[in-house]
């Protein structure tokens, strides 16, 4: 053996001994037949143990299905992003005769005369004409006293609408965090100069899970609301109908601020609670605000239990929030909403009812407006005929009061009823017609105020 | 000092100094002042008799790697074989078979003979079907016992921890796969929730739920998404690859299912009291694999023999549902239920 071959065994022996894969993909033939091998050397070697080679074989398997299980695993955490989005086109009309708004001013207060003393009132309901999800109306007629953008004024005359388009940006951060945003656009018809178009950050939260089971949820951000259970389909492709309940206004407006959720006991009992700068209302009398006008901020919680019965799921409980009126500055009372809600669910069938109380002190000063709900309720329900098609009806009333000092008064007694009709030929392709009749009682003389709206979802 | 000598000593100083370099660990567990014994040939020879045995067992070892992944390709359908073939594993110690017809891509008419999930197993596992390919090492059979008729001994035994849905396999017997199994979606859950079905099998996956669904795995080598369906609607999946499936919905986070996929006909379904019986196991040395959803496998290697009944005791571990992440990697959220 001359020293050529003594240094290609010292170099084979180490990268042997160290580095075994590379010794692996070694060509076969520098492996069997390099002349390292010592020509005294037995011919024929016994063969190695073949069930230990096989164990040795497997551990190395399973070794390497681990680390793919690791790179998936880590792969998947690397902050996925997926855009959702959606548009949201309709068609709507309102009743023959009226102007397509809810509500009427009582001139020379002939209806009311014991408020006299209140510059203007006016008896109906000023979103009783909802036409799409997002609760905007047929028209909002012609209040006196007051500069209002009537993004749809489409006065009494059936109109083509592009009620909504929204794009989100979901990001999963890691395995137990996640983002959700969504933006609105809503194309209008500009006015006195105004543009006309709009568009609203509607939600953009951060969800941390902070334990591996996945049951609690700590919310960050602009938030959906814990008051009630219609915020869960409020947008167009979740609900079931087109437009949302009489109450709606109250319960399902995103807030900024602090919320969490937690399910216990095998997720039968559930707790929602927040601090947000202001209420989850969507009305336009501003009882809430994105940004706070004063220190005091708002809590709010929910207390639910969730039960399978009857091969569905039953859900039902209170929930409230406490604090001071938006728009209202330190010291002024709080404004307090409470109610009940509850829903059962199967796969073809859906019921869910709601009744809410809420009060609203209203300032002098700020002229901010003050509210007294007095009773407000509906009960839904909503059936599959066939996976395609669905109905809905809905029986609801409002009996409230709004006021703004001496100046304003609205005056609600109103119940409505509504039919709804859904196809929906896959998740991203729903179309929907509904018929709303609006009604007052109480001795409120009646307005025709009916609306049939339509809408076409395309999402994706 | 000859010549040659020193040139040896010369390059196994410098294999020392690599190895040193390259495993510290080895380096540093050498006793110090411990002076080195001078080299020798006979030294030398039998260096080089360890190079040339770890370089055998390194070759054998790529080969039946190469064997393996060759087997693994064969069983995408991509590559002619549509997920039936019978597939020698890497282990040497294949007992038998169980496939009955030739090997192959079969038509969907032929397929609805696989065993249903909570019948008992009818493997019939005959040592004389076993086929090769042609470029195929044949694998090793043993031959029945000679003074036994079937060559089958039957398993008995029960499995501590599982709870339900536990199944107990045969994990060291591969057979082709085919049939058809169901797993259902109806109450916004899958039905059954767990199962078990031979590799190779066509697992449907109808829509029964008036609302749609949208299932999906990312288990790896058994990754799918079905797409969303409604009511009335069915997509099925063929499980290629032997080992535990999760199956999930895109829409509805409670909805979790679980598909053991085994090499062969050789699995049973144990009792609610933990007790199992498994038919027809050929004789032999045998890897015994007991599972249950959110447990890791507990495996024991038994000898069956034939014509006898063979007891064996498992223990299963089995942990909670952990939360899962839906098809884009992303959780799910508080309000997806």
């Amino acid at each position: 053996m001359n020293c050529r071959k003594s240094l290609w065994l010292g170099l084979g022996l180490a990268l042997t001994a160290s580095a075994p894969v590379a010794a692996q993909n070694a060509p076969e033939e520098d492996a069997s037949t390099g002349d390292t091998s010592s020509e005294d050397a037995p011919a024929e070697e016994p063969e190695p143990d073949p069930v230990a080679q096989a164990k040795a074989m497997q551990s190395r398997i399973d070794e390497l299905e681990a680390r793919l299980e690791s790179a998936e695993r880590v792969r998947r955490a690397r902050f996925p992003v997926k855009i959702t989005g959606y548009g949201d086109l309709g068609f709507f009309a309102t009743s023959p005769g009226g102007d397509g708004s809810g509500f009427r001013r009582d001139a020379g207060h002939v209806v009311f005369p014991m408020h006299s003393q209140i510059a203007w009132v006016f008896w109906g309901d000023l979103l009783a004409t909802m036409v799409n999800s997002r609760g905007d109306v047929a028209d909002l007629g012609e209040a006196p006293g007051v500069d209002r953008f009537d993004s749809v004024n489409a006065e009494n005359n059936p109109s083509f609408l592009v009620n909504e388009l929204s794009i989100g940006i979901n990001a999963g951060l890691g395995e137990r965090a996640l983002f959700t945003s969504s933006v609105n656009f809503t194309p209008r018809t500009g006015t006195d100069f105004r543009l006309g178009d709009s568009f609203d950050v509607d939600v953009a939260q951060l969800e941390w899970l902070p334990f591996a089971d996945g049951h609690t949820s700590v919310f960050i951000g602009k938030v959906d609301s814990v008051i009630g259970i219609e915020y869960k389909t409020r947008k167009a492709p979740q609900r079931f109908g087109i437009t949302p309940t009489l109450l709606a206004r109250y319960t399902t407006g995103p807030a900024v601020g602090l919320k969490a959720r937690s399910k216990f006991l095998n997720e039968r009992l559930i707790l929602a609670a927040s601090v947000t700068n202001g209420s989850f209302g969507t009305e336009q009398f501003h009882f809430h605000s994105e940004v706070d006008t004063n220190a005091f901020k708002t809590v709010s919680g929910r207390v639910a239990v969730r039960l399978k019965i009857a091969g569905g799921t039953f859900e039902a409980g209170p929930s409230g929030q406490w604090g001071t009126q938006d728009g209202a500055p330190d010291g002024a009372d709080k404004m307090w909403t409470a109610g009940v809600d509850a829903e059962f669910e199967t796969s073809r069938f859906g019921v869910r009812a709601q009744w809410l109380k809420a009060k609203a002190p209203g300032d002098a000063v700020s002229q901010m407006y003050s509210l007294d709900l007095k009773n407000g309720g509906y009960l839904e329900a909503n059936f599959l005929v066939t996976p395609i098609i669905g109905l809905l009806g809905r029986a609801e009333f409002r009996d409230a009061q709004v006021q703004q000092g001496m100046e304003r008064l609205y005056i609600t007694k109103n119940w409505r009823a509504t039919a709804g009709l859904r196809l929906i030929f896959n998740p991203n392709a729903i179309i929907k017609a509904e018929y709303s009749h609006n009604g007052e009682y109480g001795g409120l003389p009646s307005i025709p105020d009916d609306v049939v709206t339509t809408s076409a979802v395309m999402a994706f | 000092m000859s010549s040659p000598l020193y040139s040896r000593i010369v390059a196994l100083a410098l294999g020392t100094a690599i190895l040193i370099g390259t495993a510290p660990h080895a380096a540093w567990s050498q006793p110090r002042g411990v002076k080195p014994k001078p080299v020798t040939q006979a030294d030398i020879e039998r260096l080089e008799k360890k190079i040339a045995d770890q370089q055998r067992v390194i070759e054998k070892l790529i080969r039946m790697q190469q064997q393996y992944l060759q087997s693994l390709v064969a069983l995408m359908p991509d590559a002619g074989g549509g997920g039936t073939l019978v597939v020698p594993p890497p282990q040497p110690d294949v007992v038998a078979r169980n496939d009955p017809k030739p090997a192959g891509t079969k038509t969907d008419a032929q397929i609805d003979t696989g065993p249903k999930p909570n019948e008992k197993p009818v493997g019939k596992p005959d040592p004389k079907n076993t086929t090769a390919k042609p470029n195929e090492k044949p694998p090793e059979v043993k031959p029945p016992a000679p003074d036994k008729k079937s060559g089958k001994g039957t398993l008995v035994g029960k499995v501590k921890g599982g709870g339900g849905d536990t199944y107990v396999y045969v994990a060291d017997v591969v057979a082709a796969g085919g049939g058809a199994a169901t797993m259902k979606q109806e109450g916004k859950q899958f039905v059954p929730r767990v199962m078990a079905v031979q590799k190779g099998t066509r697992v449907e996956f109808p829509n029964q739920d008036a609302v749609f669904h949208n299932v999906f795995s990312v288990t790896p080598d058994n990754s799918f998404d079905l797409g969303s369906y409604r009511q009335g609607e069915s997509k099925s999946v063929t499980m290629s690859k032997a080992g535990v499936v999760s199956v999930y919905c895109n829409m509805h986070p409670q909805m979790v299912g679980h598909i053991l996929v085994v090499p062969s006909n050789l699995y049973t379904r144990a009792g609610a009291d933990g007790f199992y019986r498994l038919p027809n196991v050929p004789a032999g040395k045998h890897k015994i694999v007991a599972w249950a959803p959110n447990a890791k496998p507990t495996s024991m290697e038994v000898e069956i023999t034939a014509d006898e009944v063979t007891t064996l005791e498992l223990d299963v571990k089995r942990g909670r549902e952990a939360p899962h992440l839906n098809k884009d990697g992303m959780p799910y959220g508080s309000y997806k239920d």
